[in-house]
């Protein structure tokens, strides 16, 4: 039986090790435990599970509002594109004569027909004897 | 550390103004020589990992308590020396063995732990230490392995410098045994 003498062995050690990184990992893994870090980030869904309740609320808030600037918006759209086809059908189509379709006209029609001002007094009468109708039209 | 500079980081550990700066600077002093202390005992990487956070959570929770009686060095040995002790109890008591059965069980099957790149004589002499007895096999690891001043041991394991000794003798004596055994 050879002897053997631990201290003229070369030296052994445990054989253990570990993880690339593990200590830098390790620390900062700890640092977060103990709350050492900033805050973390919160994220969306933590946010809202937070604050469900008034996530909600802003949430529908919002919806109806958007809804309403898109209701709005489309309408106004759907009627501009309404009195561009009027025009256009009535300008190209129509058999009307102007007599019918002054008559159309109300009182507040007429009031936002711009008039030209600028027209001479003149031209006016000349344009008037030649169409006793439109005279006619004005006066009443 | 001298006893000067080891006053005043125990101060800069105290004032809550300084406290985690000097306690980050304690984690990184501590970590390396800390984990091979705890994974020597626990044997298995994950478990020292374990061991080896709550060991720092406890003595960030216990700096208040510390009274600088011991060293600091020496206190935080203590607190990781009890923690890997308590887990390898716990874990033994979860899985129905007795904490020598299950480390025994741990050695025989080193091969197969990724963290562990022993080869035959490293192997050889992690089965010798597991059959001594606990405290020689605590002893001897801390002298062997760890490097470690009697006086030092001596203040962490709260026993006699001579006692160690004796120790750490008895259980080289029953290595060399099984080491010249084939």
């Amino acid at each position: 039986m050879k002897n053997y003498n631990l201290d003229d062995q070369p030296k052994i050690t445990s054989g253990f090790k570990t993880p690339d990184d593990y200590f830098e990992s390790f620390s900062e893994k700890l640092f977060l435990k103990l709350n050492f870090e900033q805050p973390k980030v919160i994220s969306l869904t933590d946010r809202i599970n937070q604050n469900k309740k008034w996530f909600f609320a802003v949430a529908s808030v919002v919806l109806v509002v958007v809804s309403i600037l898109f209701y709005t918006n489309e309408k106004s759209k759907m009627e501009q594109k309404y009195t561009a086809e009027v025009e256009s059908y009535l300008t190209n189509h129509s058999s009307f004569s102007d007599d019918e379709l002054v008559n159309l006209l109300d009182k507040e029609d007429i009031s936002k027909i711009k008039i030209d001002s600028k027209l001479k007094n003149d031209a006016i009468e000349e344009l008037l004897i030649d169409n006793a109708d439109l005279e006619q039209i004005i006066t009443n | 550390m001298l006893l000067q500079d080891e006053n005043d980081f125990i101060k800069e550990l105290l004032n809550l103004k300084t406290q985690n700066v000097a306690f980050k600077k304690l984690v990184f002093d501590f970590q390396k020589p800390l984990y091979n202390h705890i994974r020597n005992m626990v044997l298995n990487h994950d478990d020292a990992d374990d061991v080896l956070q709550n060991t720092f959570v406890k003595v960030f929770q216990n700096l208040k308590n510390f009274k600088g009686e011991s060293k600091l060095f020496s206190w935080v040995y203590r607190i990781a020396t009890n923690e890997a002790i308590t887990f390898i109890n716990n874990k033994a008591k979860r899985n129905g063995t007795t904490s020598e059965a299950m480390q025994t069980k741990i050695v025989d099957n080193l091969q197969a732990d990724v963290y562990f790149d022993g080869d035959e004589i490293q192997i050889k002499l992690q089965k010798a230490i597991s059959l001594l007895p606990e405290k020689q096999q605590l002893v001897f690891k801390m002298k062997y392995y760890e490097e470690t001043k009697y006086e030092n041991m001596s203040e962490i394991l709260g026993t006699s410098v001579g006692a160690l000794k004796a120790s750490y003798h008895h259980a080289v004596k029953k290595i060399e045994e099984f080491m010249k055994k084939d």
